[in-house]
């Protein structure tokens, strides 16, 4: 390719790229937080998947924030003036203090209209076996502490049947309501009188801005030191806190990890070419694949995940390596540049396929994120690497330094020992890894936020959108009947303990058959002259009894399920999924699990057609752990791959020595894992691919040396793994598990690929154990 | 939705338990003893404009101030309501969903802790003049509890004697206490009773 040509490409190429960038950001693109992104896709159940959102979606934009006090009105202005700060921040579309429920208990009165047909399925199983039994207990309770009072006048419901057909919808967490602000009553969990008043605030979508510094995380920040000022306790949890939180720190992990690894660059660019222009030159190379990464990635995807972004920054690692090739031959005695682009490009080329194989390797995997993370580092490494190619010789001078000399003394030992000595140290750390495939270790979070958001789950008795069960029929009748059938299973499971509750629309929408029942046995009280007696017995106004008599024995009417969900508590509207052309849909979700609960579940749901018992964080986890297996298949397959390529540019024979070096790295790397206990999940894996790519980097550079190049690829190897432990050392220190083990991994596996690369030498260099004697630097 | 009975009842037993500190407040509140178990006999009169006749009932209660509270009807049917911190039993059986009782359980305990400041918490106390001993009206705070009780009247000398629960749409309930007396500590049997709801609770 001609100079003329490679002037021109290179703009032009960062040029697109950052013309695509540009209208991307444009456009909207925005980092991803949500955990779910990172699941396997595979072939979801789409009745499971909208399921979840149905139960998850109000979510996402919502935040609850509770400020605790010694008594209710404390409590309540406490949050009266929280709201006034949350308002004045401007960060939220919405903010709810006023609870009104009168609406609710308008649309509940209007049910009373199928009160003939609206009994709790408890209540249907009673006048079933009992009536006499049923209508004697309800008689002593109205002589009970204040008698019965409900939403209906006693003479529109004397039995109280309507009453406890509600009872469900009116159960509410909210203890009371105090200068209009819910309050939810925690005296029994903190064992001394304590009251939190609760505020639902919406986040705007300005609130969701990535930045080092989100304005939320610093509201919150600000609302802690005002609570302890006050003399308050203050809760929030939501998932807009906790992606403020997670993007500010994925953001200054990226900054100190980014900034490090440059700062590191810097010295030892300056240090060894007393010359700015190969610093700025390596900086130029980083920079292009970055953006380049960038630009790619958000074409194929439209948005980039966090965890793509700092697992992303390992095209710093590996396309300094090119830069650092290309610009320590340079040192070499008579050097231009187009002998340099001749000593490097074989070592180069090979390098870059094998690198982009390695990590397109990573987009088989069915996570979404993993594939971000292999397009955006395949396509950054080309960018870096047509940087080095096309750019780099026209704008190298030859340096002014000369190539240390280096000397290793176990050079003589024959390099099929080291190895077999590393594998007899490394074996037993391999069999103590212990794999951990937990969704959570995705997920940084403070303590603080973590122990809120249990505390207010418990409260507020959140439903759990993780797991639930799904029900499915052809219509909305059988729909109504499948979970019908199935509440004797729970209501078993829950007197056995096995779970706290369980909520399915069923027990506020009968089914037609179930309402038939219920005014057969409605029906049945007046014929047998038990609600006549029983009303006699009340003292009810004559007029008042016959009214209701007639009510309750006339021809009844049904209650459509469209006329019920307009009614019903939105708590119970939201379980219901409705149709489409495949099936109509409902949820049943489940509270306070024990133990031995989902077996149990499970075992219920099968024994019950159309019935389905979900668990998603489970079926992550489990995802997860297939992934791990699948991607350990997928780093052997990677090596393979690369040693075929070698094998036929190189021989198989010195393929095999090549391949070697990686080989070993990773297995050090592993039996670190290993010894140290550290964690080991699928993201471990992605830290050996880097192994591997970087191995292989510094093997094939090394070994694609000339006689002469070779002190010069040594030093470039010595730089370039210098930086890359530098930078994705810090990664150990990471908030997040996953990331942090990935920097646990990285290094051992990054330091053994380095040393192991400089041993490996091929055999016709073996005898003297130095570089030949060059005047030194 | 809210029964008045409840928060009446707690009045009612919070009262012989209650000393109060004058200065704490600028209403002149009845100061009475404090107790820790406090058992007696009541008369509950139900009035509703739909009945020809009132309901009545009669039966023994027992407050103590750990457990919590025994309402035991005997006429004109035996039946048993426990309020306990941990929920409501009606006889021995949990209340699940809807009781408006557990729902009033903060303002149980914000009286039968014996702080008068709690009591302002919830209602709105105003004081009325009568010829002997005292009488304090409630208006609750809550205003989900306003749709169900309009006010409490308080009455009584060295004891309340009366509570009187106007409801907002014509409904009267009325309850007298009798024999109070302050035990030591509780029989076994109302001991049992406490220990089976405890056993209950989930």
């Amino acid at each position: 390719m001609s100079a003329r040509l490679r002037r021109s490409l290179w703009p032009g190429l960062m040029a697109l790229a950052g013309v695509v960038l540009l209208m991307q950001l444009g456009s909207g693109a925005r980092l991803q937080t949500d955990l779910h992104a990172l699941l396997p896709d595979g072939p979801g159940d789409p009745g499971v998947v909208a399921a979840r959102q149905q139960l998850t979606e109000p979510f996402a934009r919502a935040t609850l924030w509770l400020t605790g006090a010694r008594s209710p009105g404390e409590a309540a202005s406490a949050a009266h003036e929280l709201a006034t700060r949350l308002d004045d921040s401007g960060l939220f579309s919405e903010i709810h203090t006023e609870i009104d429920s009168t609406p609710m208990r308008e649309a509940w009165r209007e049910l009373l209209a199928w009160q003939q047909v609206l009994l709790a399925p408890a209540d249907a199983r009673a006048l079933r076996d009992d009536p006499e039994t049923f209508v004697q207990h309800r008689l002593t309770e109205q002589y009970g502490l204040a008698g019965e009072t409900g939403i209906v006048r006693l003479a529109e419901d004397p039995l109280g049947l309507f009453r406890r057909y509600l009872s469900p919808m009116l159960e509410s967490p909210g203890a009371a309501v105090v200068d209009g602000m819910m309050i939810v009553d925690a005296s029994a969990e903190r064992d001394e009188e304590y009251y939190f008043a609760v505020l639902h605030a919406s986040v705007a979508e300005a609130a969701f801005a990535v930045s080092m510094d989100p304005p939320l995380l610093a509201l919150w920040q600000e609302a802690i030191e005002w609570a302890a000022q006050e003399n308050i306790t203050l809760h929030v949890t939501g998932a807009p806190v906790f992606t403020a939180w997670g993007s500010a720190s994925a953001s200054r992990e990226i900054t100190l990890i980014g900034g490090v690894s440059l700062l590191a660059i810097v010295a030892l660019l300056l240090w060894r070419f007393r010359s700015p222009r190969p610093l700025l030159l390596t900086l130029t190379v980083i920079g292009a694949g970055l953006l380049g990464g960038l630009a790619t990635s958000l074409l194929v995807f439209g948005q980039l995940h966090l965890i793509t972004l700092v697992f992303g920054a390992t095209v710093i690692g590996v396309s300094v390596d090119y830069a650092f090739h290309y610009l320590c031959d340079s040192l070499r005695p008579d050097w231009t540049p187009q002998q340099g682009l001749r000593h490097v490009l074989p070592g180069l080329r090979l390098a870059l396929v094998t690198s982009v194989l390695a990590f397109l390797s990573l987009a088989i995997a069915p996570f979404p994120a993993l594939r971000q993370v292999a397009v955006f580092t395949a396509s950054g490494l080309i960018f870096s690497w047509l940087t080095v190619v096309w750019l780099l010789p026209l704008l190298t001078r030859p340096a002014r330094a000369a190539a240390p000399r280096m000397r290793l003394p176990v050079r003589r030992i024959r390099w099929v020992w080291i190895c077999l000595a590393l594998m007899a140290a490394c074996l037993p750390g391999l069999f103590m890894l212990e794999a951990r495939d937990d969704i959570h270790l995705l997920y940084a979070a403070p303590e603080r936020l973590l122990a809120d958001d249990r505390l207010i789950g418990d409260l507020l008795q959140r439903t759990e959108g993780s797991y639930f069960i799904l029900v499915s029929a052809a219509d909305e009748e059988t729909l109504l009947q499948r979970q019908e059938a199935l509440l004797p299973g729970l209501e078993a499971l829950r007197e056995e303990q096995h779970l706290q509750a369980y909520r399915a629309p069923v027990q506020v929408i009968p089914s037609r058959r179930q309402q038939t029942e219920n005014a057969a046995l409605t029906s049945q009280l007046v014929s047998s002259g038990l609600l006549t007696s029983y009303m006699a017995q009340l003292g009810l106004g004559e007029d008042h009894a016959r009214t209701h008599e007639a009510r309750m024995s006339a021809p009844p009417q049904w209650l459509p399920v469209e006329t019920a969900l307009r009614h019903v508590d939105p708590r119970y509207r939201q379980l219901w999924l409705g149709c489409d052309d495949e099936a109509c849909r409902a949820l049943v979700t489940v509270q306070g699990l024990g133990d031995d609960a989902e077996p149990a579940l499970e075992a219920l749901a099968a024994e019950h057609p159309g019935v389905q018992w979900v668990n998603y964080v489970g079926d992550i986890s489990q995802g997860m752990r297939e992934h791990r297996r699948l991607s350990l298949v997928l780093l052997a397959l990677a090596l393979v791959v690369a040693t075929a390529v070698l094998a036929l540019l190189l021989g198989l024979r010195q393929a095999l020595r090549v391949i070697s070096v990686p080989v070993m790295a990773i297995m050090v790397s592993l039996a670190i894992v290993g010894y140290s206990g550290a964690l080991f999940s699928v993201f471990n894996l992605m830290a050996l691919l880097l192994i591997a790519g970087v191995g292989i980097d510094y093997a094939l550079f090394y070994h694609c040396a000339d006689r002469d190049g070779r002190r010069s690829a040594g030093l470039a190897i010595t730089m370039a793994a210098t930086t890359t432990v530098l930078a994705f050392g810090l990664l150990a220190f990471s908030n997040t598990p996953v990331i942090s083990a990935f920097g646990i991994t990285l290094v051992p596996g990054l330091v053994a690929a380095w040393l192991l690369a400089l041993l490996a030498r091929p055999p016709e260099a073996s005898g003297t154990g130095e570089i030949p004697d060059e005047p030194s630097v | 939705m809210i029964r008045p009975g409840a928060a009446l009842m707690l009045v009612v037993l919070w009262w012989p338990l209650a000393s109060l500190a004058a200065g704490d407040t600028d209403i002149p509140l009845p100061e009475l003893d404090a107790h820790d178990i406090t058992r007696g006999e009541f008369t509950q009169i139900r009035q509703l404009p739909e009945l020809t006749r009132p309901l009545r009932s009669s039966g023994r209660f027992v407050h103590d101030v750990d457990r919590g509270i025994l309402w035991q009807v005997d006429e004109p049917a035996p039946s048993t309501l426990v309020i306990t911190p941990g929920g409501l039993y009606r006889n021995g059986e949990r209340q699940s969903g809807a009781s408006p009782m557990t729902t009033l359980r903060p303002v149980f305990r914000a009286l039968f802790s014996g702080d008068m400041a709690r009591l302002q918490d919830h209602f709105e106390v105003t004081t009325k003049a009568v010829d002997v001993g005292w009488e304090l009206e409630l208006s609750p705070r809550d205003s989900s509890l306003a749709d169900a009780l309009a006010t409490i009247t308080l009455s009584g000398d060295e004891y309340p004697h009366k509570v009187v629960i106007e409801e907002g749409e014509g409904g009267r309930t009325e309850l007298r206490f009798a024999a109070i007396e302050h035990p030591e500590t509780l029989d076994e049997q109302t001991q049992q009773v406490f220990e089976r709801v405890g056993k209950a609770a989930p």
